[in-house]
């Protein structure tokens, strides 16, 4: 068990991830293809969901701006898949990634200097203006349209369109972000992270370049996003602005809240709950965002330590006894 | 004209932010519940003007109501908690709003144009310009004044500004700052209700409005200062003029542009132009 104790992994964690894993694995035998194709979204989001706790979680303070990276990802993927018809998703994935950390290194290097609200707020304004970008420069983004026609590439020259090869891939990747993103959180870099959170000003004391740790947060965070948009772009074979709008970055924090942002597996386990209720909530009606709002204020109100928290908290309880 | 409109969405969010601490992502769902109120109001109201204009007064109340309830049920039980929470709660106001009002009055936008036919025309430098524009000057500037004496010169204005100054001093001197809260919030709801009734009768009321312009009022509040009235006054007229003349004249950056000015404002003054600095 060396390098799972290593990250920070027990026996029973590692049997819950096990069962979890084999259920998403067998997902395409017994479920319908729109099933699947909302396990893939919801795998596409619970990377960026992850990425973004690195900021929320780990650093304590509010992006409100994150879906900008998402966007850039898929942007990014989507325009290299349409226009210079790139069959390697390998290209893709480096690239995407590559630009949203870019984007994310800019952005954050402005930002990070600044905290609570007036962090939200400029994470806000930077994204409302990719937003912007995405939105008014037609002859790049196709404005409003977006991008249509995204087909799914083949990686190490295995195609991924055929049968349930892109729902694996999406699985693999998913499975890969969480182990790296498990590594970073458990290293003495993340536990830097939560030192800086729990008190700045004495991490500054002991010696720690507070601005750099958030920067390099930041950018990891941004590049996690990215690589879900990336990801979403090919399986949703359409990309649009409202990725990058501010409602889609109040949907991530939403799910990492929903989730449990105290917990590492929290968020992941926020975007299978949400698009899932989504689902469900719009086949029993049109008005599903009433059902979705309601379920964000019971949970705010009542449970604030999300689904993994509050199961964690019970699990304890009986432990306990 | 955009100025107005702005102006009374602003400063209701700079007050709630100023007095609860609370950065109120449902601002724009309030304006847009106000206009839809005055939708129905204004069509209920038969041809009678003088009842028309009436509505547009009642429309904008009625959201102080709604503004009571949301402090009152649910605002109230988490200003213990981090910022986090109150921005998710307010965003999930956002959400059942906006289907709310799919719910109430379809998906389509409603018009309500009454009061705006009405007035008529006229023409200044030989262009013609509707006077209705003029009614939500005087209609906003009335407003402004009415809030300026409420804040200024009466006893609960006095309070409320105690209370946004220092909540525990003003509670240790007999305030009840839970109620103060309350009514800073409903006064909030109704400025933001107003300026929606105020716009209805020259343009219909739509499902996105809301979330477009809260966008723009963070933009606008984070300009002029978080709390300030002056600043929200000031953040209202830069862009107001910048969407007026933007959009003649740089269509293609006049968004962007808005943001840029939004994010080098609080990179070099995260405190805004007239806000108070944290410390």
């Amino acid at each position: 068990m060396g390098f799972a104790a290593r990250i920070g992994l027990q026996r029973t964690t590692l049997v819950t991830y096990a069962v979890l894993v084999l259920i998403l694995l067998s997902l395409p035998l017994y479920a319908s293809r729109a099933h699947v194709f909302l396990a893939g979204k919801a795998l596409t989001m619970a990377i960026f969901a992850l990425g973004f706790n690195l900021i929320l979680g780990y650093l304590g303070m509010v992006s409100f701006g994150h879906a900008a990276y998402y966007a850039v990802g898929a942007y990014t993927a989507g325009l290299l898949i349409t226009r210079l018809s790139i069959k390697s998703f390998e290209i893709v994935l480096l690239s995407s990634v590559a630009t949203a950390a870019l984007v994310a290194g800019v952005i954050g290097f402005l930002c990070v200097r600044h905290t609570r609200i007036y962090f939200a707020l400029l994470t806000l304004a930077f994204a409302q203006m990719i937003y912007a970008f995405l939105l008014k420069e037609y002859s790049i983004t196709r404005g409003s349209e977006g991008i249509a026609g995204i087909s799914k590439p083949e990686i190490l020259g295995v195609a991924l369109d055929y049968g349930n090869n892109y729902y694996y891939f999406l699985l693999l990747m998913f499975i890969a972000s969480l182990v790296i993103l498990k590594i970073i959180v458990n290293s003495p870099f993340g536990k830097t992270l939560q030192a800086i959170r729990e008190n700045a000003v004495r991490s500054e004391f002991v010696g720690v370049s507070v601005p750099r740790y958030r920067w390099i947060a930041f950018v990891l965070s941004g590049m996690f996003s990215g690589l879900g948009g990336a990801l979403f772009a090919p399986l949703n074979m359409h990309v649009s602005p409202e990725l990058a709008y501010w409602t889609f970055s109040g949907e991530i924090v939403f799910i990492t809240i929903l989730g449990g942002h105290g917990i590492f597996e929290g968020p992941a386990l926020g975007a299978f709950a949400f698009e899932f209720l989504k689902y469900f909530a719009l086949g029993l009606t049109i008005y599903w965002l009433i059902i979705v709002g309601s379920v964000l204020i019971v949970i705010v109100l009542l449970f604030p330590k999300g689904i993994a928290g509050t199961l964690g908290d019970l699990v304890g309880k009986r432990w306990s006894k | 004209m955009y100025t107005c409109t702005y102006f009374l969405i602003t400063a209701g969010l700079s007050l709630i932010f100023g007095v609860l601490g609370i950065l109120n992502c449902a601002h724009g769902s309030l304006y847009m519940l106000g206009a839809y109120a005055a939708v129905t109001l204004v069509r209920l109201s038969g041809p009678s003007p003088i009842l028309q204009f009436l509505s547009l007064v009642v429309a904008g109340l009625s959201i102080g109501l709604v503004g009571m309830l949301l402090e009152r049920l649910q605002l109230r039980f988490i200003y213990q908690r981090q910022d986090t929470y109150q921005l998710l709660l307010t965003y999930g106001w956002v959400l059942v709003f906006d289907d709310v009002v799919k719910l109430l009055w379809g998906l389509y936008p409603e018009a309500a144009t009454g009061p705006y036919k009405l007035m008529g025309s006229s023409s200044i430098f030989g262009m013609p310009y509707p006077n209705y524009n003029f009614i939500i000057m005087i209609g906003s500037a009335s407003v402004a004044l009415l809030l300026f004496v409420l804040l200024f010169k009466t006893w609960l204005g006095r309070v409320i500004r105690a209370t946004s100054l220092n909540r525990e001093l003003a509670s240790a001197v007999g305030v009840n700052v839970n109620r103060i809260y309350t009514y800073t919030f409903a006064l909030g709801a109704v400025l933001a209700g107003f300026g929606g009734a105020l716009i209805i009768p020259s343009t219909a009321a739509s499902v996105g409005m809301g979330t477009d312009v809260l966008v723009e009022a963070f933009a606008i509040v984070a300009i002029g200062g978080l709390g300030s009235l002056k600043g929200a006054f000031v953040g209202s007229l830069t862009v107001g003029l910048l969407r007026s003349f933007g959009i003649a004249a740089f269509p293609e950056i006049e968004t962007a542009l808005l943001y840029l000015i939004t994010a080098s404002v609080l990179l070099i003054r995260p405190w805004g132009l007239f806000g108070k600095r944290l410390t």
